[in-house]
């Protein structure tokens, strides 16, 4: 009975609730179904009916085909684990709900990050990008963030494609409703569907987005819905609650879509993509067919005195300020009702409207986000420049969600409670695609190494934005849903977009997610970069008469000595580029590589003082807290340190010290009553915490 | 920045040698940044022993652990030698702390003592936490488990006692002042992340002048906050006070006087004091340290031109200079030669000696005549004067009689009343953990304004963070959390 594989094995029939479908409690059940009369009274309906069917034994279960679950399926595919893949209508897999855009600032690194990893994200929103910018690409390597304009019905056909080709990899279309959870141990077992069919695998990663009790608001309208009039999970938010785990309400929201043709575009400006788009995929780099295709252009608008007066006379019929709405907002992604009471004083606010595909006129309107009536945000609508005629398509509004406390989470993105279960993506607090698609890697890898019984896979702050997003999630939880930004990265200098893939595409490829192929791509632009950087370091430029009236041209000093061409780079009037004409032995490079020799000479000192700073902080994180260890055992441990300890149960020092009210007194004492544990444990040495997990 | 911490090891008080030590990675790059081998260089004195050493290959890198070497410690930016000192190399991990140590023995005044930590501060150390050294010993396996809870209640003492001084100063002044920098480095911050996370944003443009203002603003308060540390070293420490003066004057009798013992030798051979010698004692409750120092005189005698040296920075480092003359100890113009020579920016008391002399009557007629109308005292040097109102000077005393020296008393208390209460702006900085993070970040800062037209805008941001951390140590701020929270209190950005 125990393990049964394959569709529709019939169970013995009768009914029983959802504990005795649990494995370790198949005795029990057979008892149960045959005295009959114990049936739950929600369940006699099905009287005549098995009570489940088996539908199979997996690996690894994802709930939710958002960006979190499909990266997580694709992870746990590629590292040969067999996954079930769940969504409640498959014509909306990996849907833009909101923003028709991918990557931005901090998540465009973030997207770069998943690709050297070998996700998916990056790869498949190249081809579905209809206009691309680097942002800040004159501020500093450090914050250029790649973002694009995504053809959402074309991303959402290539990320199903994709899938579907994947061996190993089962998708269907069923709502999940329960988990089943071994009662005792608090270990998962599997899931069972609302066509009353059990699924069993020890591991399930729940990535169900914005849809577990979600409703939507739209003035002194409500209604339970997902996002875009997608049906809500009703059942799984309460079926998680009855095990223990602890939700919190977020809301968030978003804007009317238009029609184009209705939009006067010849008053408004026009803002283009780069003229040479870039890729987020390492493996579209230097591309030349990604760089010519036709882009589509944004127009920007902006609210006027005539928006702020429709939205001021009508404040008392938003739900934000009736009172409608519990759920707490972003502050990064206010509504326009939002922005008129907090900043009463600007006489505009920015409208960016936005394409969202090649084969459609919809246009989003960025700016505009409201969950105010149809009629308040209809008006508002056609106050602004431009959209004095738009015709909407789909009204703005606000949703409301149920979602974990991510502090209940570990950094491997298991439940701090149940055994084999992870959250992944909005579930866990966050918002954005990006930020989902990062932890649905995470959560997929580390499900599957699990499984294995293996190491898991962290990434930490000084390796990865991936990090600094999990690490910020489980240690210190959000009020907030939590949007990436680079300011969050105490490390911004070494984790930029362009070195994404030499901070991570070899950690990838040792687990098991980068193909050979990618990896011995990455390893042939990695030589020639270092090749180029040892070249530069070591080529001499002589004070010759044209050396010095180029500088002089340059507005800098001529030379006094012959001094090296890295030298000459560090100016900050000059650039690898300009010094071409004195580098007559230098070797035909890609662009990319050019750039990163460029970034590496001129910012050496700099990246050099960073990497002595993340050399300090990684002391704090090797020291290994063992799991579920006793504080109390701590002579003089505050009380609140405890609790705090106790509760995010941080796996290393340096983790312990990033928890609120933790202070540095006592992490000295967590060091100490550390090895007085360690040497309790192994009396006879006296080896440092550190030595000891070498050892290990 | 060098991984390294160091506090003086031994405990306060008078004692003839104090240990400074230094422990941590980079210990020994510090002992090669205050420490020289061989004599002390003092000006001609260096003849006398030059050729006997090749400095430039002794280091204390090269030193094997347990190795000793003779030599002095220096200030690692100026050079300028501050005691001869034995330094003592410990290689990891056979030290107390398991970890490169250098322990570094100096005479015991406890000025040469303050220098020489500060010496290893400004070579890159940082001051040791409450308990680091046992601590770490611990953590090293150099202490037994036996003692671990005893470190734990070492360090819990020293939190809560450092925590209570903490509470004291975050009422004050210090938390508001430090406050008032981060939110002028926030606001810039804030404007900094707008423009880097939302750049399509019309709000998002700098305003690069008004940045600038900004930044020579956080500046100059970071420095005038840096200056009042000498308030709390005053306040902890007490009051140093240099006694100056001709040989013979009698400033080992006012010293002797002052603290009721025969500290000193006192003779009337000129120039018997020959090194500087420290006496703490109290006035009405108020902690003070007298120095009685070797006098001015120039010498050819090269011990009593170290002594004249070594006054040279006892006057450096004072709080208040007592300068005494007394009748037949030196001509009118060499007074005049020696007053003049005292900073301009230090309190300074003038006392006539030896009052109870015969010929004392003519000599204070002549100082008044012939030298008190050459005389320019800046407001600094008389504030003493300034607050009591009294007297102008000299003030007549005699150490051989007992009361005469009441008036002196006073004008050290007023002076310390003066200083040692914070006034409205003031603001009194006690901990050496919270000047080292103000100096650190005003450094910083100056690097900052210094290059702030050629800097990326992405390093720009992140010095300024590194600056901004070291000031929220302090106060425990969360830089982060605090500039994501102005941006968007400020800004409005998003979708």
């Amino acid at each position: 009975m125990p393990n049964t594989t394959g569709l529709a094995n019939e169970c013995l029939g009768g009914t029983m609730d959802i504990n005795s479908v649990s494995n370790s409690n198949i005795e029990s059940e057979t008892e149960r179904v045959e005295a009959g009369k114990k049936m739950p009274a929600e369940q006699s309906l099905s009287h005549s009916v098995p009570s489940y069917f088996e539908g199979g034994q997996y690996d690894v279960i994802v709930i939710g085909t958002g960006h979190a679950g499909c990266e997580a399926a694709a992870a746990i595919a590629r590292l040969g684990a067999s996954v079930i893949l769940f969504g409640m209508n498959l014509d909306t897999m990996a849907n833009l709900p909101c923003n028709p855009n991918i990557g931005g600032t901090a998540k465009g690194q973030l997207v770069r990050e998943i690709d050297a990893l070998g996700g998916i994200m990056g790869v498949l929103a190249d081809e579905a990008t209809i206009q691309f910018r680097m942002l800040n690409s004159s501020k500093g390597p450090a914050v250029q963030s790649p973002r694009a304009q995504i053809d959402r019905r074309r991303y959402q056909a290539l990320v199903k494609a994709y899938l579907e080709k994947i061996p190993n990899l089962h998708i269907r279309q069923e709502e999940v409703t329960e988990l089943i959870v071994e009662p005792s141990k608090k270990v998962v077992e599997g899931v069972r569907t609302r066509l009353n069919v059990v699924y069993r695998a020890s591991k399930v990663i729940v990535a169900t987005g914005t849809y577990l009790d979600a409703r939507i608001i739209i003035g002194e309208t409500d209604f339970p819905s997902g996002p875009d009039n997608q049906f809500p999970a009703l059942d799984l938010g309460k079926n998680l609650r009855s095990h223990g785990i602890r939700m919190q309400r977020f809301k968030t929201g978003t804007p009317v879509r238009i029609n184009l043709n209705s939009v006067n575009t010849e008053i408004l400006e026009e803002q283009p993509g780069d003229p040479l788009p870039g890729t987020f995929s390492f493996l579209n780099e230097d591309d030349p067919a990604y760089q010519s295709k036709p882009m589509i252009p944004c127009w920007l608008s902006w609210t006027n005195p005539t928006t702020h007066s429709i939205l001021e006379n009508n404040l008392s019929r938003s739900p934000l300020y009736s009172g409608d709405i519990e759920g707490i907002g972003p502050r990064y992604c206010p509504s326009v009702e939002d922005k008129i009471v907090r900043f009463p004083n600007r006489e505009r606010h920015q409208i960016f409207i936005e394409p969202t595909g090649e084969d459609t006129s919809e246009m989003y309107v960025q700016g505009l986000s409201s969950s105010m009536p149809v009629d308040v945000q209809t008006e508002v609508l056609h106050s602004v420049k431009g959209l004095e005629n738009a015709v909407i398509q789909r009204m703005g509004y606000a949703i409301e969600y149920d979602c974990f406390f991510p502090t209940d989470l570990s950094l491997t993105l298991e439940h701090h409670d149940i055994k084999g279960l992870y959250g992944a993506g909005q579930i866990n607090g966050t918002s954005g695609y990006e930020e989902a698609a990062a932890q649905g890697l995470i959560a997929g890898v580390n499900a599957v190494r699990s499984l294995r019984g293996e190491a898991p896979f962290i990434l930490d702050r000084s390796q990865a934005y991936i990090g600094v997003l999990i690490d910020d999630l489980v240690t210190k939880g959000t009020s907030e849903p939590y949007r990436m930004m680079t300011a969050r990265a105490e490390y911004r200098l070494v984790l930029r977009q362009d070195n994404a893939d030499e901070r991570l595409t070899e950690i990838g490829y040792e687990l098991g997610l980068v193909d050979p192929v990618r990896y011995h791509r990455f390893k042939e632009k990695i030589n020639a970069q270092q090749a180029e950087l040892k070249r530069v370091r070591g080529v001499r430029i002589r004070p010759t008469e044209s050396v010095g009236a180029f500088l002089i041209d340059h507005g800098t000093t001529p030379l006094k000595g012959s001094v090296t061409l890295a030298e000459l780079i560090k100016r900050p009037q000059l650039d690898y580029e300009v010094l071409a004409p004195f580098d007559p032995e230098r070797p035909e490079l890609s662009e990319i590589i050019r750039r990163n020799v460029n970034i590496q000479i001129k910012y050496e000192g700099y990246i050099e003082m960073e990497a002595d700073r993340v050399r300090q902080f990684k002391k704090m994180e090797r020291k290994r807290i063992p799991k579920d260890f006793d504080y109390q055992t701590i002579p003089g441990l505050r009380l609140e340190a405890i609790q705090k300890l106790a509760a995010i149960k941080p796996e290393s020092v340096g983790q312990a010290s990033r928890i609120s009210g933790v202070s540095p007194a006592d992490i000295a004492v967590l060091l100490v009553g550390l090895e007085a544990f360690n040497r309790r444990s192994r009396p006879t040495d006296s080896l440092d915490i550190e030595e000891q997990i070498s050892n290990e | 920045m060098f991984d390294a911490y160091a506090a003086i090891s031994t405990p306060p008080g008078q004692s003839g040698l104090a240990v400074i030590r230094v422990a941590g990675p980079d210990a020994h790059t510090i002992g090669d940044r205050v420490f020289r081998f061989g004599t002390m260089n003092i000006g001609n004195v260096n003849e006398i022993n030059s050729g006997t050493v090749d400095r430039a290959i002794r280091s204390v890198q090269n030193l094997a652990g347990y190795q000793a070497a003779f030599g002095y410690v220096v200030d690692p930016d100026t050079e300028e030698p501050i005691d001869e000192a034995v330094l003592l190399c410990f290689r990891a991990p056979h030290s107390f702390t398991g970890e490169d140590t250098v322990e570094i023995s100096v005479h015991g005044g406890g000025q040469v003592r303050r220098r020489t930590l500060a010496a290893c501060l400004q070579a890159g150390a940082r001051s040791a936490e409450p308990g680091e050294f046992t601590k770490n010993a611990f953590l090293n396996g150099k202490l037994d488990l036996a003692q671990a809870e005893a470190v734990m209640e070492l360090i819990e003492a020293d939190t809560s006692r450092s925590a209570a001084v903490a509470l004291h100063q975050l009422q004050g002044g210090l938390s508001k002042a430090v406050r008032s920098i981060l939110d002028v480095l926030y606001s810039i911050m804030s404007e900094l992340e707008l423009t880097i996370e939302y750049p399509e944003y019309e709000d998002s443009e700098l305003d690069f002048p008004s940045i600038k203002r900004r930044v020579d603003q956080a500046k100059s308060e970071l420095e005038i906050l840096r200056s009042g540390y000498r308030q709390g070293r005053i306040l902890r420490h007490g009051m140093t006070v240099a006694l100056v003066g001709p040989p013979n004057a009698g400033k080992s009798s006012l010293l002797n006087r002052l603290s009721g013992e025969e500290r000193s030798i006192v003779t009337d051979v000129p120039g018997t004091t020959r090194d500087t010698i420290e006496l703490d004692i109290e006035l009405d409750g108020i902690p003070v340290r007298l120095i009685d120092t070797a006098g001015l005189r120039e010498s050819m005698d090269p011990i009593e031109r170290l002594g004249v040296k070594r006054t040279k920075d006892t006057i450096k480092q004072a709080d208040l200079i007592v300068g005494m003359v007394a009748p037949e100890t030196e001509t009118i113009d060499d007074t005049r030669l020696w007053l003049e020579a005292l900073p301009q920016d230090k309190p300074f008391i003038w006392v006539a000696n030896k009052s109870d002399r015969k010929e004392f009557a003519d000599y204070f007629q002549q100082l008044k005549a012939d030298l008190l109308p050459h005389l320019h005292f800046s407001d600094a040097q008389m504030i003493c004067h300034d607050i009591l109102g009294e007297t102008y000077p000299p003030l007549v005393i005699s150490t051989r009689k007992a009361g005469s020296l009441n008036l002196l008393k006073k004008y050290i208390v007023a002076l310390y009343d003066a200083w040692g209460s914070p006034s409205e702006e003031g603001v009194i900085l006690t901990s050496e953990r919270h000047y080292d993070a103000l100096v650190k970040a005003s450094n910083q800062l100056e690097f900052i304004a210094e290059d702030i037209d050629g800097l990326p805008l992405d390093i720009f941001a992140q010095s300024l963070k590194s600056v901004a951390e070291q000031l929220a140590l302090i106060i425990g701020d969360k830089v982060t959390d605090a500039v994501i929270d102005e941006v968007f209190s400020r800004f409005c950005v998003g979708k």
